[in-house]
């Protein structure tokens, strides 16, 4: 849908990203350096995921990449092109649905293209809502209102509304953090089904170890004070992901792994 | 619930023990504030009877049932009490209606605009400080003895409440949402239109609500200083002929006007923010 020359090339690209914040009501300057040289490249159609503690500005890199926060320092680049806000190329979810309570779930999911496009452009595209929306298994609740939706159904309904702009990278900030453990479980197979059928380029933002394994082809460790990546850690497990693996060696290695790199390996890890 | 495990007895009994109410708990509610409501006219009427108290400071209950069946009976055959009925009437809903202009108009320039925030909402906040009653002479001297002056009073006393309340609405947005808005680029009136608008509406009902109240305030207190034809002369000319049951009578229309106000207002926040649960 857009000219693609650099096809194989990064997408996306971070250098040397800073965001430092003023620390608000104190007397002197205080400031806080909630990310530090963040540098990171991704391809089309690889999924990231930001993990780390809370605080440790995992959510202020990808505010960054999203346009809705301006970084102190450093690069970002879409496709060669620097970015300075928010941009139809890029969609994003919050980890509360934030659905407006007052549309029914197609106003809900139309939303971004009757901002962007007007309401025609959103009318036309209705045909293409409820494909997502059969998709995410919420057809038959086009019309209803977002009370009337578990939390699972909401959040499903969010990612149809980040995904019918076709956007290029989709950015997830602890996007099943709300949702009980079962219901969570159930989000990641679904959402790496959806992402791996569109070859979405994504990055999510997640304090589980497990989900962020789970669903992403690289996982960068963050270590908070100042913000950073420790470490990028490859994931090498077979797409599509099941449960299963999740109880797996190979997958263990890799929790071990980066629990051993957020807590320090002399606090015993306590999941064998 | 489904299961057919039989119940011992002894659980029934600590069921029934558990769920046990108290009479007052038993009791329909529209028999409780009938039963109270008896009460108090039966102190009254015994208050009046023994303490030998004049009629012309405080009638008993039977004396302003006599009033109220004359003042209704004139009302709906069209008497007097109809006329200064409807004219009252008029002067509520348009008093009404501009004070919910100007409070939205005021309340979005506050809540939508940092210069308003910053410039405007002080001076509100003062006006509201003052007795708002104690403005109704210049009213009158300003809008004459007509219509006008009752329904500028009106206005004026109850613009505060819809002001602060589409203030309040219009900066209460989720931040979450704020921030769905802004990576969708939506511009400012797209953000205020299509989700800080529709975000405040349960708040602007509120303050319609008390606006529907305050507005019968207003006409009143425009009456008195102004004269004219409403409900408030005659409550003053009844008054000052110590007719209190008349009076009594009369304030009862008054209530029944200002509650009409109020419940169409709350059929309207209904169709508005049923989404609302």
């Amino acid at each position: 849908m857009h000219d693609v020359r650099s096809d194989g090339d990064a997408i996306l690209r971070l250098d040397n990203v800073n965001k430092h914040y003023r620390r608000a009501r104190s007397g002197q300057a205080d400031i806080i350096h909630a990310a530090k040289d963040v540098s990171f490249e991704l391809e089309r159609g690889q999924m990231a995921s930001l993990v780390g503690a809370s605080g440790c500005g995992k959510s202020t890199v990808l505010k960054m990449i999203a346009g809705l926060i301006p970084p102190t320092g450093g690069e970002i680049t879409l496709r060669g092109e620097a970015l300075t806000g928010p941009n139809e190329h890029i969609g994003i979810m919050f980890q509360q649905p934030t659905l407006l309570p007052w549309r029914s779930v197609m106003e809900n999911v139309l939303l971004p293209i009757e901002i962007r496009e007007g309401r025609n452009a959103a009318n036309a595209a209705r045909e293409r809502a409820t494909q997502l929306l059969e998709m995410a298994g919420l057809a038959e609740f086009a019309n209803a209102v977002p009370a009337e939706l578990s939390g699972g159904m909401a959040q499903r309904a969010a990612i149809c509304r980040m995904l019918v702009t076709q956007p290029e990278i989709l950015l997830l900030d602890e996007p099943f953090g709300a949702l009980d453990e079962f219901t969570r479980e159930q989000m990641n197979v679904e959402f790496e089904r959806i992402c791996r059928s569109r070859e979405a380029t994504a990055i999510i933002v997640t304090h589980s170890i497990q989900e962020a394994i789970f669903l992403a082809d690289s996982v960068f460790v963050m270590s908070p004070r100042p913000g950073r990546i420790v470490k990028r850690i490859d994931i090498d497990l077979p797409r599509p992901r099941t449960p299963d693996m999740i109880t797996g060696n190979r997958f263990n290695e890799y929790v071990r792994e980066i629990h051993d790199l957020l807590f320090g390996s002399g606090e015993g890890a306590s999941h064998d | 619930m489904t299961d057919k495990e039989t119940v011992d007895p002894e659980v029934l009994i600590a069921l029934a023990e558990n769920e046990r109410k108290t009479l007052i708990e038993r009791t329909p509610q529209w028999l409780l504030v009938l039963l109270f409501g008896a009460a108090v006219v039966t102190v009254w009427h015994m208050a009046v009877t023994y303490s030998g108290i004049s009629q012309l400071v405080l009638p008993g209950p039977y004396q302003v049932l006599q009033d109220l069946i004359f003042t209704l009976n004139n009302l709906f055959t069209g008497g007097y009490v109809a006329h200064a009925t409807w004219i009252t009437l008029v002067e509520v809903v348009f008093g009404f209606l501009l004070a919910s202009a100007i409070g939205l108009t005021l309340g979005m320039i506050i809540g939508a605009t940092t210069l308003g925030r910053k410039a405007i909402m002080p001076y509100v906040v003062a006006i509201n400080t003052m007795p708002k009653v104690a403005f109704a002479p210049l009213f009158v001297a300003w809008f004459g003895f007509g219509i006008e002056s009752k329904i500028m009073m009106a206005a004026f006393i109850s613009f505060f409440p819809v002001t602060i309340n589409t203030a309040a609405g219009l900066a209460a947005t989720d931040s979450n949402m704020s921030m769905l808005f802004k990576s969708l680029e939506a511009n400012r009136w797209q953000t205020l239109i299509k989700l800080q608008m529709p975000y405040a509406t349960p708040y602007i009902f509120a303050g319609l609500k008390l606006a529907a109240v305050w507005s019968v305030i207003g006409v009143v207190v425009g009456e008195y200083m102004g004269g004219g034809e409403g409900l408030g002369e005659l409550v003053r000319v009844a008054a000052s002929q110590l007719r209190v049951g008349r009076v009594f009578a009369q304030i009862l229309l008054l209530s029944l006007m200002g509650l009409s106000v109020f419940g169409f207002v709350t059929l309207l926040e209904r169709y508005f923010v049923r989404w609302r649960r």
